[in-house]
Order: C-alpha cells, then sequence, then structure tokens
C-alpha cells in the first residue's frame, strides 16, 4: 500500500472543508422583488397535492412567469399528510419556503411562534389592512386571524352544508325537494332512512378537522363552545356540550367502513345524508360516476336547532408567507395576482376552490347552488376553536365523539374527560 | 503465533487502525451517538421546535406515567408485539419447511410467498381498506364484520395484515437456515426410525436455534418499533384502539409539537428495546456456553 503523504491529506481536509461554504455560496446572490424593483426572482411555494389544484397552479404560474418574467415560481406539491410535518422541520432549519398554502387550524400555532409573517397591505396596494379586507368577503379573514392579527389570503374558503341524496329520500317516501332545515329533522327523517345496512346522516370518523365541523354546528347551536379560548376551559361537560354529544352519538352507524370514509359511504348511497363542503359537489360523482348532482344528490344550508340561531361550521385554506421568506414581496405580489377577479373565477371553475373576494358569488363558475348557500352561510359560520394547540385539543375532542359514538363511554363520562384534557393542554 | 498476537502495535499500525476504524466512528457518533444523546437531553426539556429547549427535568416521565393514553399505547403495542410475532414465525416456519426442498415449483412458490414482503406499504394498505371496507372482501369471506370501526376487531384486522405482509420475509430466512443444516442429521433420524413430525420437533427445531434467535431479535424489535401499518390503515383508531406507541410518540412530537415528550417516549422505548435485546443475548451465550 502506497503511504498518502502528509501534506496530501491536509491539502484534501482543506479542499473538502473549502467545499461546503463555497457550495452554500452558490445559492445565494438571487435577485429579489421590492416596491421599487417590482416581481422578481425565485419564490418557492409549498402546498398539498391534489391532481385538479396542481394542474390549475402550474398553468397559472406559467401564465404569471409570462408577465413577469423575472419571476421564478418553484412549486412543490406535498402529499397532504405531510406538508405539515415537512413545513415544521423546514422552519426548524431555518430554511423555509417563501409562500405555503396551509390549513387555517394550523394558523395559531405557526403565529405563535413566530414563523409567518403578518398580511402586509401595503404590497397589495392598499392603505389599511381594513381596505384590503373590504376586497373580500364578509368572514373571509376569520380563520386567518390570530391574536387580532391577520396573517394570509383565504383560498378554499368552505362552511359546511348539508347534502342528501335525493334517491334515498324518493325510496323513502320523502319529498327530495325538502331536506331537513333543523337537527330535529334530520334525526327523525334519519330513523324512516335507517333500513339494513343503510343509514340515514353518517358522520365523517376518525379524522380531526371532520370531528370539528361536524361537531361545532351542534354545540354552539346550543349556545356553548368546544373550547373557551380565553379561560383555556373545555366546554364539553355543560348541559349544551353534553346534549350535542348524545345527539351526535346516536345519528349513523360507526361500524359503517370505507376507504374514503363518510364521503364514500354517501357516494354509495350507504348513507343519505351528509355533512360537508363545497368541494362534495365534485368529489361524489368522482367516486361514483352514476351520481349526478341535482338528481341523485344535493345539497342544503346546514340545519340548526329548532328555534335556535343558526350556526354553521367552516374551514379555510391560506395563502402564507414564511418571515424568514428570501423573496416575500414577489410572494405577496403573486397572491395578490391570483386572487383577481379572472383568477378567482377560472379556480373555481377548474379547482372547486372558492376565494372568497367581494362579489365571487356573482363570478360565471359561482352559480351553482353550494356556492350560493355557501354565501348565505358565511354571515354565521364559525372556524372553530383558534389555539396554537389546535391538533392536540381536537384530537381530544376526536376521542370523546368516537368514544360516544362507539358507546364506550357515556356522554357525560366523554364530556369530563375531554375537559380534564383541554385542561391539561391548555395548563 | 501467540508472541505475534500480544506484541503491542507499533505506531503506524495503531494509526493505520484508527484511520480504518475512522469512518465507521463518524458515522456512528453521528448518526447514533449524538441524536441518541441529543434525544436524552430533549426528553428532560420542554420543546416546540421553536426557541430555545426550556430544562423540565423528570416532568415529561411524571407526565408520562400519569397519562392514561401512554399505558392505553403500551398494551397495545405489546398485544400487537406478541400477535404479530408469534403467529409470523410459527407459519413462516411451517410454510418454510416444504419450501426449503429443492425444485422448480418449491423455487416459484417460495417467489410467490415473498411477493406481499416487496409491496409497497402504502398500496398493501390500500388493498386491505378494500377488503376491509363493509361488503368488502372480509365480509364476504367471514361474514359482516365492523373490522377497521370497532375496538374489538381493528387491532386484530390490523394484525392479519402486518402478518400478510411480512411472513414472506421470515419464510425466506427459515428456508435459508434449513438449506444450511447439513442433510447427515436427516438421513441419521431417518436410519433411526424417527417420522416426520418428531424429526421436526427434535432435530430441525433445535438446529435452527440461530435462525430462530435471529428472526426473533428482529421481529420483536421490528413490530414494538412498528408505526407505518397503523398509522395507514387505522391512523391508531378507533378511540386509540391501535395506537402503537411509536405512533402515540409520531403523534406527541409532529402533530402536537411537544417534542420534549415525545423524546421522553422514545427514550422509554428504547431503554425496553435494549433490555429485550441484551436479555435476548445474554440467553444465546449461556446456551452457547
Amino acid at each position: 500500500m502506497t503511504a498518502i503523504p502528509r501534506r496530501d491529506l491536509l491539502r484534501g481536509a482543506a479542499l473538502l472543508g473549502l467545499a461546503s461554504p463555497l457550495a452554500a455560496c452558490g445559492s445565494g446572490g438571487e435577485p429579489v422583488g421590492s416596491k421599487e424593483a417590482g416581481p422578481q426572482g425565485p419564490v418557492i411555494a409549498w402546498m398539498h397535492h391534489e391532481e385538479a389544484n396542481d394542474k390549475y397552479f402550474n398553468a397559472k404560474i406559467a401564465e404569471y412567469q409570462r408577465q413577469f418574467p423575472k419571476v421564478t415560481i418553484k412549486p412543490l406539491y406535498v402529499p397532504i399528510a405531510n406538508l405539515d410535518t415537512k413545513l415544521s422541520t423546514a422552519f426548524t432549519t431555518g430554511s423555509p419556503p417563501d409562500l405555503i398554502k396551509v390549513g387555517a387550524w394550523t394558523l395559531a400555532e405557526r403565529a405563535s411562534k413566530g414563523q409567518v409573517a403578518p398580511l402586509p397591505p401595503a404590497e397589495f396596494g392598499a392603505g389599511s389592512l381594513d381596505e384590503l379586507k373590504s376586497r373580500f368577503d364578509t368572514n373571509a379573514f376569520a380563520a386567518l386571524t390570530y391574536k387580532d392579527q391577520v396573517y394570509g389570503v383565504p383560498i378554499d374558503f368552505n362552511s359546511v352544508h348539508l347534502w342528501y341524496r335525493r334517491d334515498r329520500f324518493e325510496q323513502a317516501g320523502l319529498d327530495p325537494d325538502k331536506p331537513p332545515a333543523t337537527w330535529e329533522e334530520v334525526e327523525e327523517l334519519g330513523r324512516k332512512l335507517t333500513t339494513g345496512s343503510q343509514v340515514g346522516l353518517q358522520w365523517q370518523l376518525a379524522d380531526n378537522i371532520w370531528a370539528m365541523l361536524n361537531f361545532l354546528p351542534l354545540i354552539n347551536g346550543l349556545g356553548g363552545r368546544i373550547v373557551d379560548e380565553t379561560s383555556g376551559r373545555g366546554g364539553l361537560n355543560t348541559p349544551e356540550g353534553i346534549q350535542a354529544l348524545e345527539y351526535y352519538g346516536r345519528q349513523g352507524n360507526p361500524r359503517l367502513s370505507d376507504p374514503v370514509g363518510a364521503f364514500g359511504l354517501f357516494a354509495k348511497g350507504t348513507s343519505a345524508m351528509l355533512v360537508s363542503g363545497r368541494f362534495t359537489s365534485s368529489l361524489i360523482p368522482a367516486l361514483n360516476p352514476k351520481a349526478k348532482l341535482g338528481e341523485t344528490f344535493d345539497s342544503a344550508v346546514v340545519p340548526s336547532w329548532a328555534g335556535k340561531e343558526k350556526v354553521a361550521s367552516g374551514y379555510s385554506w391560506g395563502w402564507l408567507v414564511a418571515k424568514k421568506a428570501k423573496n416575500p414581496y414577489t410572494a405577496w405580489h403573486f397572491v395578490n395576482w391570483l386572487s383577481s377577479s379572472a383568477n378567482v373565477d377560472q379556480q373555481l371553475s377548474a379547482t372547486g376552490l372558492v376565494t372568497p373576494t367581494a362579489g365571487w358569488q356573482k363570478l360565471p363558475s359561482a352559480r351553482d347552488k353550494a356556492s350560493q348557500q355557501l354565501e348565505e352561510q358565511l354571515p354565521y359560520t364559525d372556524f372553530g376553536p383558534v389555539l396554537p394547540q389546535w391538533t392536540e385539543t381536537i384530537k381530544a375532542l376526536l376521542d370523546a365523539l368516537e368514544s360516544v359514538i362507539h358507546k364506550q363511554r357515556p356522554a357525560k363520562d366523554a364530556a369530563a374527560a375531554f375537559d380534564a384534557a383541554v385542561a391539561r393542554i391548555l395548563k | 503465533m501467540t508472541r505475534v498476537m500480544t506484541r503491542s502495535m507499533t505506531g503506524s499500525e495503531a494509526r493505520a487502525g484508527a484511520g480504518l476504524a475512522a469512518p465507521a466512528i463518524v458515522y456512528f457518533v453521528l448518526f447514533w451517538a449524538l441524536p441518541a444523546l441529543a434525544a436524552l437531553y430533549l426528553s428532560f426539556t420542554s420543546y416546540d421546535l421553536s426557541g430555545t429547549p426550556e430544562w423540565v427535568g423528570l416532568e415529561n416521565y411524571r407526565q408520562m406515567w400519569a397519562n392514561d393514553e401512554f399505558w392505553a399505547s403500551v398494551r397495545v403495542t405489546l398485544l400487537y408485539t406478541v400477535f404479530a410475532v408469534g403467529p409470523t414465525i410459527v407459519i413462516a416456519l411451517v410454510v418454510a419447511v416444504p419450501l426449503a426442498k429443492p425444485g422448480r415449483l418449491r423455487a416459484w412458490l417460495r417467489g410467490l410467498v415473498f411477493i406481499p414482503a416487496v409491496m409497497p406499504l402504502v398500496g398493501a394498505t390500500v388493498l386491505w381498506q378494500v377488503i376491509y371496507s363493509t361488503g368488502g372482501l372480509a365480509d364476504t369471506l367471514a361474514g359482516a364484520h365492523p373490522w377497521l370501526t370497532d375496538s374489538g376487531y381493528a387491532i386484530w384486522a390490523l394484525l392479519v395484515m402486518v402478518i400478510w405482509k411480512y411472513v414472506g420475509l421470515y419464510v425466506i430466512i427459515f428456508v435459508a437456515g434449513l438449506q444450511a443444516l447439513s442433510a447427515n442429521v436427516f438421513e441419521a433420524a431417518a436410519i433411526d426410525g424417527a417420522r416426520a413430525l418428531r424429526t421436526f420437533f427434535l432435530v430441525t427445531v433445535p438446529l435452527l436455534r440461530r435462525t430462530f434467535t435471529f428472526v426473533i431479535v428482529v421481529a420483536v424489535t421490528g413490530a414494538m418499533q412498528s408505526f407505518v401499518p397503523a398509522y395507514l390503515l387505522t391512523k391508531g383508531g378507533p378511540v386509540n384502539a391501535t395506537q402503537v406507541l411509536p405512533l402515540y410518540l409520531y403523534n406527541n412530537a409532529f402533530s402536537y409539537s411537544r417534542f420534549g415528550y415525545a423524546s421522553a417516549i422514545a427514550i422509554v422505548l428504547l431503554v425496553a428495546l435494549l433490555v429485550f435485546a441484551f436479555t435476548q443475548f445474554k440467553l444465546i451465550r449461556s446456551d452457547e456456553e
């Protein structure tokens, strides 16, 4: 074996040591946008993967880059289940993307950690936040506000509806043009629609966000709250909470199973009612091509309790810009461009995603019933608790709901367990 | 020879030895020792991936001790480990014995048995979700049951999928072990008039001791760290009935950003696995001696 001279070894080590900083230098020096220079440079954008959305955004990115040739938008479509974990890792290592599209329910956690930048009205050409808000619909920023600070621009803005199978209603001798308007009617019709393995209303189980979206109209409609954010106390161990839990536990059959959960059961007609968002109009025909909107299934506004105020639950996704973004001006510029009336219309038509700009409901692609119902419900839509510990809190809610619907615990015990869990989580 | 073995190394030999061992040492320190020490440190802190970890002493361990969900998860993990490893090994051995003999058909069957093991777990899970869905193949074969939606069934449904997925891997290991056994021993047993079952229990099984040890250690450590099947098939539900410890750890770390608490769970899991592995190796050594 030939010995390597010490000098050569040292030289090699020195070269290796220099390689890392040089490699790091190679990625710097890119131009970034500013009010003076305009949009320019690269913008790294992460969002969750969904085929129709990916196709739409790729087309829009190409169009934007033609209009603003100095900009390069670099999208990364991440599987939805991995997006939050990937983002958390990127934020921790100090190298987040410039622009992210995330569920608004995760905003409080990101904002409390100082990971995302407040929405800058000036970058949208607005004199104030109120002026910027006036360009959007009522309640549009509610889900993207944490401690009175707005952090993002809404996209995929939804309020849940009651979806029902017209064919199942007809088979049961019910009028398909008269969907239930109250939760009491839902239960009554549910009994008539339950035969053999078929059920009336089926909740979307085993999923945090759907647990909240399904349960919130029940408890808030009775005057209760899942969590009192001011005191940090759980609100299930109250007369309203227990009544809502008991009602939840009486509907549907938790033993029914489908790879896509309650959506699949509704698509097959196994369940006759479903509480879900506007996207259901395109999802159900995708799962079952025989199901036609307006013929086989339809939508109605979310029911309320008889004699009580209307409450709908909603969710939103949002475009956020990282506090450590390298090119924030251009990122917001792109978001502003996406929110133009023409793009909002094309987006709704191509993907079913609503960007709730003022007057969006008058756009050609928003003439469907679900869009009009969404508009009707928006003033009384509640987006649920805004908490940095949202995921853990809502997982505790899911545990409470599942233990009741699976008859493992009486509602009162499940409510007490939830409130105890909330006390521990929000301590 | 003894003189050569016991002489002290020269300086150049020592340097060469250190140089050759350096890559392994660097790898071990960077990817094993440092992360393990970091996890140990984090287990005494409160850390949510932002700011600096805050020292909380034994608080995470106290919380874990008092948390019903943790203990439920430990019970699920033990049940999962026992019923994933036991049946998998028995089935694998029963299948391996006939497949270990030579022949083209047997070679083809060995390949067939191995297919689930090489299937991507995500694809396999989707397949089993369809099988277990209401009105699916499982309902057709075994009657309608809430396979994935009832706490009493879900863990067993998960175990069936896991056994199906991994049994092929252990079949191949047992086949290799069986094929390495000397034919003379079996011929001697046959001459002595031993029947097939007697030969199997009194000759084959004892001779496969080393293979068994390897399979048990790999299978038990694998099962105790198993996360993906439960995450994909049931998400730990219903009502946490399939929430194995690694999934509980993952939820705390990546869903709730409680990295200190999750690190404490990781340390407990690591200690449990080390105790198991040391016991196992101690038993082997005493057996060999």
